[in-house]
């Protein structure tokens, strides 16, 4: 087990340093002119762009930017790996800007989760042992209109019906939310992989119901509860922390809508920001972290699914 | 290991059990089971009636798709139904009918009272849960035994059936065993109780020809430690001829033959179980052809007329496209489904 | 299901299944097999019937509208659903009914544009690597690794902002094409691969290549016919998944800006007025939300059709 995460971890350092170098071309490479629109209507003063250009190493080639960006090639002020992600093109650090936004994005997606989770294991574990009932089709309809329905207009009926008209969320979330307050954001966030959730719970239950040691549970004498319940849920659940584990990266895209309908200050909203902002700085370091966060989860994932499944080895 | 057998020799039989007086654990009379698909009715048996007695052991003998399984299956209680259902007849244990009994009390007969071992101890097992967790199970649900009490019997189990280093080996998964192994933990999970019957569906079927031997020597030894009734479910004679005390032959969800087994093996009733015998390779009848029973059993939506033996019968007449053969008495003990058993037998 | 209920039906049909990688003449009779089970199932038809309308709907708009979707009456501005505009106008007083239709456009554009070349790159990287075997495939694996490490959506709208900013219609669709098409490949890749490598061991397709059969031949007729059945399931779905994000990025102001016509434009610019004019949200929501579906909804169709499990 050792000897693998060691592997594990090793393998994803050329994964992290490829998709952060990517982010990195993509943002800073690519034409566009940074300083556009910075200094309102007129064009910036070129000794503001020479300014501008030498702060953020503009003059250099991709490569020796993204060097000293990392802080592979050492600079005095230090890079990523030093834990300096560089200011953003106001002037402030983008660490202190992330650190602010981090925890409530963070609180947003384990409200999400947590949702997905309950409601989409239960709604399959329902649907899966009656097959076929009205339950299974009523859940099987209602995920498939869930699935269709996008994000933004999920966000904003939810935030209509359910915050406005019937008053059960508030509407409107601060600046450090706590997690009633994001009730709603999350429950919109994770609708989408709830409805995967369930169907996937589902047809891994449905099809493990078949199994041979079902049949031996209830050989044993066991209640279909307890046969169902136990020994083919443990199995079913099996793909299902997987899938929630690779969604993982769909949540954090989703956030940036989610965020931007609810005005959430989180990482999303900072993001999107960045975006129009055209702050290259802002942008490849929240993408970065969240690049990183998305690949640590999904190695816990991995070694997750070698402690619920025996039968793979970590060898 | 002799200590062990002994503890386990004083549990075998509880003195709580109830055994009718002539030892009648098992009676089954005219069981039919039917499968409903979409494509049509399958009658996977149509009226098998038999008896187990204590101590006694029962081989069901057939091929793939004769029903054998599946009557294990209807005295076991775990049939999927729907599809399967079962229009009519009995399966008395202890006098009592499980067919009309309470569900939640016949679930409580499976494992203190009734066992069953299957075919395949890989995908019997669950893959996720270690095996002492899945034979200590037993005690928790049905002795409401506390979880260390519950492993200590595991372990004293898995020791009974002879796997090695039981107490390290406990923690472990059903793939990290062998098959032979798998198989021994899948019998002291249904011996775990001390039932009174234990069904063992094709136990050696999945298994080495050596290890086959070690598994049957381990059912008989436990069976007549314990008195057990014991159904064993196989499609080889080979695998019973040492085991068994009587012998049935199923075909197309019927019995066609039943009788003791050494007047089964000397002279076979009926030409199917003849034919069963042919093909068994024979060491005495060296450089003969080995005769196969040609054709392939009957599809079960569509069981031919008469005698359902009757296009791959070589003694097939015209009164066996038409009338179907009741099993009857042919001579004390024997019974027969056919036509012309009379004939069979003295040849 | 039990043992002889099975064999019972076993009998009757020969199965043809996705996981016995025999022949051609098995993947053959897979997709006819495919095809007579999906005859017969309702969604089939209801799914293509509206993948159809929407197609015809963003080829000619005009079939189902005489509206000018660009004529903008602002005295009308946020009128209710009547006889003469039959979802209303929204806040500019635009027909809400034609710019429905007019939106289907960049939608399936989109979609279908980004299908095709996702399957293409990733075919073609999955097939290649998947062929080649030995450090071409590891390298490329590891390429794959490092796009799919970005989520779809996050990676889009970084494309899609350091592409050239342009307000040309067709500029801005092959934008959010690309955007999709640079985060989307691996998928289709990783997929392709993993069936080339299951199929290439093969006696036949070892046979081929040892007659001298050239590369392009063996994969055309052997490795192809095989592994197209799960990259379509999975790329019609994608589909409705690429619509969706067409929508999501033009709703997020990145993707295409008005004057285009986009549902997701629509939606954006109804959110303001929910509260009192909720048939501006309600109805290119509905149009983007049943087109789709139309796409989840088939390749749920052609993957059970597929399965033999589920016949």
């Amino acid at each position: 087990m050792g000897t693998y995460i060691i592997r594990r971890v090793l393998q994803m350092i050329p994964v992290l340093i490829g998709a952060t170098f990517l982010i990195f071309v993509m943002v800073f490479a690519l034409p566009g002119d940074p300083t556009d629109g910075k200094c309102g209507e007129r064009p910036c003063s070129p000794a503001y762009i020479a300014e501008f250009k030498k702060e953020y190493n503009l003059n250099d080639n991709v490569f020796l930017r993204y060097a000293k960006y990392t802080g592979i090639w050492p600079t005095e002020q230090g890079g990523l790996l030093q834990g300096n992600l560089g200011k953003n093109y106001n002037g402030y650090k983008v660490v202190d800007d992330l650190k602010e936004r981090y925890p409530t994005t963070a609180k947003l997606a384990l409200v999400a989760i947590v949702f997905e989770v309950v409601i989409g294991i239960a709604a399959g574990v329902l649907t899966g042992v009656r097959k076929g009932g009205f339950l299974d089709n009523l859940v099987l309809v209602s995920t498939l209109v869930v699935i269709s329905i996008p994000i933004f207009v999920i966000g904003a009926l939810g935030q209509y019906f359910l915050g406005v008209k019937a008053g059960l969320f508030p509407v409107t979330v601060g600046s450090n939310p706590s997690f009633y307050e994001l009730l709603l954001p999350g429950m919109v966030l994770g609708s989408l992989s709830i409805a995967y959730v369930s169907r996937l719970t589902r047809t891994n239950l449905v099809e493990n119901l078949r199994a041979d040691y079902v049949r031996t549970a209830i050989a044993k004498g066991l209640t279909r509860r307890r046969a169902v319940g136990v020994h083919a849920l443990r199995n079913s659940l099996i793909p299902v922390v997987t899938f929630v584990g690779y969604d993982f990266g769909g949540l954090l895209g989703g956030a940036i809508v989610t965020e931007r309908i609810f005005n959430i200050q989180g990482v999303g909203n900072y993001i999107y920001r960045g975006i129009l902002n055209r702050d290259g700085m802002a942008v490849v370091g929240a993408v970065t972290v969240l690049v990183f966060v998305y690949l640590v989860v999904n190695l816990i994932v991995d070694l997750l699914y070698g402690v619920l499944d025996p039968r793979i080895s970590h060898d | 290991m002799t200590t062990t057998t002994t503890r386990a020799a004083k549990k075998a039989v509880p003195e709580s059990r109830y055994v009718p007086e002539d030892g009648l654990l098992l009676d089954v009379e005219d069981l039919h089971v039917e499968f409903h698909t979409a494509d049509g009715i399958a009658k996977a048996i149509n009226g098998v009636s038999f008896q187990l007695r204590q101590g006694e052991t029962l081989a069901i003998l057939g091929e793939s798709g004769s029903g054998k399984s599946v009557t294990a299956q209807a005295i076991m209680g775990i049939l999927d139904m729907p599809p399967a259902v079962i229009p009519e007849g009995k399966i008395r244990y202890c006098g009592q009918d499980l067919l009309t009994m309470d569900p939640e009390v016949r679930r409580k007969t499976r494992g203190p009272e009734i066992s069953m071992i299957f075919q395949d101890a890989l995908s019997s097992l669950n893959p996720v849960f270690p095996v002492g967790w899945q034979i200590a199970e037993m005690f928790r649900q049905h002795r409401e035994l506390n979880k260390s009490d519950a492993m200590n019997e595991a372990v004293r189990l898995m020791e009974r059936v002879q796997i090695p280093a039981a107490r390290e080996r406990v923690k472990a998964y059903p793939h990290q065993f062998s098959g032979g192994m798998r198989q021994r933990i899948m019998i002291a999970m249904a011996i775990a109780l001390d039932p009174a019957v234990l069904i063992a569906d094709e136990p050696t079927t999945a298994l080495d020809v050596t290890v086959q031997a070690q598994i049957m020597a381990l059912l008989e030894e436990l069976q007549e430690e314990r008195k057990m009734g014991l159904i064993l479910i196989t499609h080889d004679l080979g695998v019973v001829a040492d085991v068994a005390d009587r012998i049935a032959v199923m075909y197309a969800g019927r019995l066609v033959e039943t009788a003791d087994i050494l007047p089964l093996y000397a002279s076979p009733a009926h030409p199917y179980t003849r034919g069963l015998l042919e093909s068994i390779p024979r060491l005495d009848q060296k450089g003969q052809t080995l005769a196969a029973i040609g054709g392939l059993p009957p599809n079960l939506m569509r069981i031919p007329q008469g005698c359902a033996f009757n296009p791959r019968c070589r003694m097939a007449q015209d009164i066996c496209r038409q009338d179907r053969p009741e099993l009857r008495e042919i001579v004390s003990g024997r019974f027969s489904a056919c036509h012309f058993a009379e004939e069979v037998i003295d040849a | 299901m039990t043992e002889p209920a099975t064999e019972a039906i076993a009998q009757q049909q020969s199965t043809g299944s996705l996981d016995a990688r025999g022949d051609v003449g098995d993947a053959r009779s897979l997709w006819s097999d495919a095809w007579r089970a999906m005859r017969r199932n309702p969604m089939f038809w209801i799914s293509a019937t509206m993948i159809a309308v929407f197609i015809l709907m963003s080829v000619f708009p005009q079939l189902f509208t005489s509206t000018d979707p660009a004529r903008a009456i602002l005295e009308r501005s946020r009128e209710k659903p009547s006889s003469e505009a039959w979802f209303g106008r929204n806040i500019q007083g635009y027909d809400i009914y034609a710019r429905c239709i007019y939106g289907a456009r960049a939608s399936i554009l989109v979609g279908l544009l980004t299908t095709i070349s996702v399957v293409l790159v990733g075919g073609a990287v999955g097939v290649f690597a998947g062929y080649k075997g030995g450090w071409v495939d590891s390298l490329l694996s590891r390429i794959g690794d490092v796009f799919f490490a970005i989520p779809l959506l996050l990676g889009a709208i970084i494309v899609l902002v350091s592409l050239p900013r342009s307000t040309n219609y067709w500029f801005i669709i092959l934008k959010v094409v690309l955007a999709l098409t640079v985060l989307g490949w691996p998928s289709i890749a990783r997929l392709m691969r993993s069936s080339v490598i299951q199929v290439k061991p093969n006696d036949y397709v070892q046979a081929a290549r040892a007659l001298g059969a050239s590369p392009w031949r063996v994969i055309r007729s052997h490795i192809l016919p095989n592994a197209l059945a799960p990259v379509i399931v999975v790329s019609t779905i994608n589909l409705g998944g690429y619509i969706a994000a067409e929508a999501t990025l033009s709703f997020l102001g990145i993707g295409l800006q008005s004057p285009a016509i986009s549902w997701g434009i629509d939606i954006s610019s109804a959110i303001v007025g929910l509260r009192t004019t909720p048939h501006m949200l309600l109805f290119p929501s509905l149009f983007l939300s049943l087109a789709v579906l139309a796409f989840i909804l088939l390749g749920d169709v052609v993957r059970d059709a597929l399965d033999p499990k589920n016949r």
